[in-house]
C-alpha cells in the first residue's frame, strides 16, 4: 500500500471522516487538561510571577502559526512535484487555521509584554517576524480567492508559501540569527530539565499537544469541505457544458 | 467567581479569552461551512449527478 492512495479525494474522505470525531475530541479533552492545570495549578514564576500563565496559550499559538505554515509548505511542495489536488487544497485548508493561531500568539504577546516588558509592542526580531509571518497568511489566503483557476491559484500560492518559509523559519530562530531583543530565546527543549520547571512543563506539552490536534482535526475538516465543493463545481460545470 | 492572580489578573484572563474565544469561532465557522458543503454536494449530486 502506498500513501499517495490517499492522494485520491474519496480514498482521502472515506479514511479521515472516521478519524476526526476522535481527534477533534482528544484535541478539546487535552486543551481543557493543559489549560485548567496551567491556569489553577501552578505557582507564581520568579521573573514573571502569575503572568507566567499566559505561556500555556502563548506558546502552543505560536509553536502552531509555525508549524502550520511547515505544513503547508509540505502540502504546496507535493502539489508542485506530483499534482495531487488534495495536499493543494490541504494546504489551503490550513491557512486560516494557522493565521487565527498567529492571532492568538500575537496578541497574547503583546498581552503578557506590557506587564513584564512596560510595552505592547516593539519592533525587535521575533515579533517583526511573526507579524510578517502573519501578513503572509493574509496574502496566501488572499491570492487563494483572487485566481478563478484553482490549479493556477494552487501553482502562485505553493510559491508565495515556499518564499514565506523563510519568514516562518525566522520567526522560530529570530533571536539568533539577529542577536536578543526583548524577547527570549527558547522555552521549551527535549530535555524538560534545562529551560522550564517540571510544574510548568507538564501543562505546556499538554496543552501543545491540544492545540497540535486541533490544527490536525480543522485542516481535515477544512480539506473535506474544499474537496466537497470542488467537487460541486466540477458536477455544476460538467452538467452546463452538457446543455 | 472570578480567581486573584494579583496584578497580572485581567491579563491572564484577557489572553485565556481571546485564545478560548478565537478557538471556539474557528471551530465553529469551520463545522458551519462542512456543513454546508455538505449539503450543497448533495443537491448537486441528487439534480446532475
Amino acid at each position: 500500500m502506498s500513501i499517495w492512495e490517499y492522494a485520491n479525494p474519496k480514498k482521502f474522505m472515506a479514511t479521515t471522516a472516521p478519524l476526526i470525531p476522535w481527534i477533534f475530541g482528544g484535541s478539546m479533552l487535552l486543551i481543557a487538561v493543559g489549560l485548567l492545570w496551567g491556569l489553577f495549578n501552578t505557582p507564581a514564576a520568579d521573573q514573571f510571577e502569575h503572568s507566567v500563565k499566559i505561556l500555556f496559550v502563548h506558546v502552543p499559538s505560536a509553536l502552531m502559526a509555525i508549524n502550520g505554515w511547515m505544513m503547508m509548505l509540505v502540502a504546496s511542495l507535493i502539489w508542485l512535484i506530483r499534482r495531487h489536488h488534495v495536499s493543494a487544497l490541504a494546504a489551503r485548508a490550513a491557512a486560516p487555521i494557522g493565521a487565527i493561531m498567529t492571532v492568538i500568539a500575537l496578541a497574547t504577546g503583546a498581552i503578557w509584554g506590557q506587564p513584564t516588558w512596560g510595552t505592547w509592542w516593539a519592533w525587535e526580531p521575533r515579533l517583526t517576524s511573526f507579524l510578517i509571518l502573519f501578513l503572509f497568511y493574509i496574502g496566501y489566503m488572499a491570492l487563494w480567492t483572487a485566481i478563478e483557476d484553482n490549479d493556477t491559484a494552487a501553482d502562485l500560492t505553493s510559491v508565495l508559501c515556499i518564499v514565506g518559509s523563510v519568514f516562518a523559519v525566522l520567526s522560530r530562530y529570530a533571536a539568533m540569527f539577529w542577536g536578543k531583543g526583548l524577547h527570549q530565546t527558547a522555552t521549551f527543549s527535549a530535555d524538560r530539565e534545562t529551560n522550564i520547571d517540571a510544574s510548568f512543563w507538564w501543562p505546556a506539552v499538554i496543552s501543545m499537544l491540544g492545540f497540535g490536534l486541533f490544527f490536525v482535526a480543522l485542516v481535515l475538516i477544512r480539506t473535506n469541505t474544499h474537496i466537497r465543493l470542488r467537487r460541486a463545481d466540477a458536477l455544476e460545470a460538467r452538467a452546463r457544458r452538457a446543455a | 467567581m472570578m480567581v486573584d492572580f494579583g496584578k497580572h489578573t485581567l491579563h491572564i484572563w484577557l489572553s485565556y479569552g481571546v485564545t478560548i474565544g478565537l478557538l471556539v469561532a474557528l471551530a465553529l465557522v469551520s463545522l458551519n461551512q462542512s456543513r454546508a458543503a455538505k449539503k450543497r454536494l448533495d443537491e448537486v449530486e441528487s439534480k446532475h449527478g
